[in-house]
């Protein structure tokens, strides 16, 4: 692989940065402040959106999706929602390009083109949701409505980070209506238990619950649960909110409903939401000046397998049995990956998943066929690697003991380091 | 940090101009308790999380 990375103590941001360059996770783009997110890194996103959608979905959610475009005077409509959002919105004013007739070659925005009116790239969606469930809700029957959009979001941000703070980035947002303010309340408490569970039980990542003061609370909301995380450079991470926005929103869209007693009231509703930040989380909580750390629970690869061998046919041989490994563990739904390709050496594979956090790395060489058994080199998080000598055959017996292992482990660790602190 | 804070606005964009410190949060599993601010000396009834942010 290429040259080491830049250690923590030296520069803790330049290690967080090269971190994500070296083990393929995103890039910056050609958009100012907006990243590409690479195969690697995306498949993380979608571990965690996997176990989130589970979650959400076991507690009642629907998902659905809503545009992209919000007309102007849909989004003034909540005034503290729309000032608290102002400054760092995408407008689009033009609908069409035309060739210039000035430059030959080039485009230019044909002004006869402009929308009568501006629409927003959306930061966050209340504004066109509640305007939708204006149509949505007449009773108390249509109440509770729970909602789930996954989704891009753009808030121009003047100083971006990768994973941290980008213009554009992906998240889900919970939009929920209800027809008591105890059982928004009830929601939005709900949500928030469920972010801090996520991050503790997949992510190994400690969080700390609480509710913002009135001047960080979400633009709109009357109150915002957050659950914090402490990098390890001793900063805070914001890592998901979730807001009980009271009546607020609607009373600017005017949606009401009829009471089992026939009156006409305002809905409550709550919003709440986490996004790839999330990913930078997960890295500042675990890795290491060597590498990537993967929590097994989120690892787009759990296992990867490397063949130690001289010619063809020892790795013939090797695969015939790795295969019978490799489906082993799929069976135990553990994401494997045999790595044969014959245009690196052993070391640099080795390399390549230390710094790509893959948490069990395997070599199998000749001598382990007539033995029987398979070098297995794991890593615990902070712990030593550990050399064991195990039977092949019962591999994946000892590995769910194992990842069931390094998950406590991982989550005894990671709380024993907020204790020092 | 946890620190009592005075539950007032000009302390926090005080201590944030100072520290570049914001309150993270005011913890849900916090008790009541009587204490000063650790800024202005003020009574206060409960301690929040004080922290630099991503």
């Amino acid at each position: 692989m290429s040259k080491k990375l830049t250690k923590r103590a030296e520069d803790y941001s330049k290690w967080y940065n090269e971190i994500i360059v070296k083990a393929d996770l995103a890039e910056n783009s050609a958009v100012r402040g907006c990243m590409v997110i690479k195969p690697y890194g995306f498949a993380i996103w979608e571990n965690m959106q996997k176990e989130l959608d589970r979650m959400f979905k076991e507690t009642g959610h629907q998902n659905a999706y809503f545009p992209l475009f919000v007309p102007k005077s849909l989004f003034e409509a909540e005034e503290k929602n729309a000032e608290g959002f102002a400054k760092e919105c995408a407008v689009v004013t033009h609908y069409r390009l035309q060739n210039d007739p000035e430059k030959e070659g080039k485009l230019r925005v044909d002004p006869e083109a402009k929308l009568e009116e501006e629409l927003i790239v959306r930061p966050t969606s209340e504004a066109i949701i509640w305007n939708t469930y204006k149509g949505w809700i007449q009773s108390y029957r249509d109440l509770p409505l729970l909602i789930n959009q996954w989704a891009n979001v753009v808030r121009w941000e003047m100083r971006t980070r990768l994973f941290l703070r980008t213009a554009e980035f992906l998240w889900q947002e919970g939009h929920t209506a209800h027809a008591t303010k105890n059982e928004a309340l009830i929601e939005s408490k709900l949500m928030q238990d469920i972010y801090a569970k996520f991050a503790e039980e997949f992510m190994a990542m400690p969080v700390v619950k609480g509710f913002k003061s009135e001047s960080e609370r979400f633009a709109g909301a009357e109150e915002t649960y957050t659950i914090e995380a402490l990098m390890q450079d001793g900063k805070a991470l914001q890592a998901g909110t979730s807001h009980f926005l009271g009546q607020n929103f609607a009373k600017a869209f005017d949606v009401k409903y009829t009471s089992k007693e026939g009156k006409q009231e305002y809905v409550w509703a709550t919003s709440w939401g986490v996004s790839t930040r999330l990913i930078g989380g997960l890295i500042m909580t675990h890795s290491d000046d060597l590498g990537l750390v993967l929590p097994p629970r989120l690892a787009p690869i759990q296992v990867a397998i490397i063949p130690i061998y001289k010619g063809e046919d020892q790795l013939t041989l090797i695969s015939e049995k790795v295969k019978i490994i490799v489906k082993s563990l799929r069976e135990k739904n553990i994401s494997v990956k045999f790595d044969d390709r014959d245009t690196f050496r052993p070391g640099a594979k080795f390399a390549e998943y230390e710094l790509k956090g893959v948490p069990v790395r395997i070599a199998i060489g000749n001598r382990d066929m007539e033995n029987n058994t398979a070098e297995v080199l794991e890593e615990i998080l902070w712990k030593n690697k550990q050399s064991l000598k195990i039977n092949y055959q019962n591999i994946f017996v000892s590995f769910l003991k194992k990842f069931n292992k390094i998950y406590l482990i991982e989550r005894f660790l990671s709380g024993m380091i907020i204790l020092l602190r | 940090m946890s620190a009592h804070w005075d539950g007032t606005i000009e302390t926090e964009n005080k201590i944030k101009e100072l520290t570049k410190a914001t309150i993270r949060c005011i913890p849900n599993k916090g008790k009541e308790e009587l204490g000063t601010c650790i800024f202005t000396g003020e009574k206060s009834l409960r301690k929040v999380l004080f922290a630099k942010a991503y």
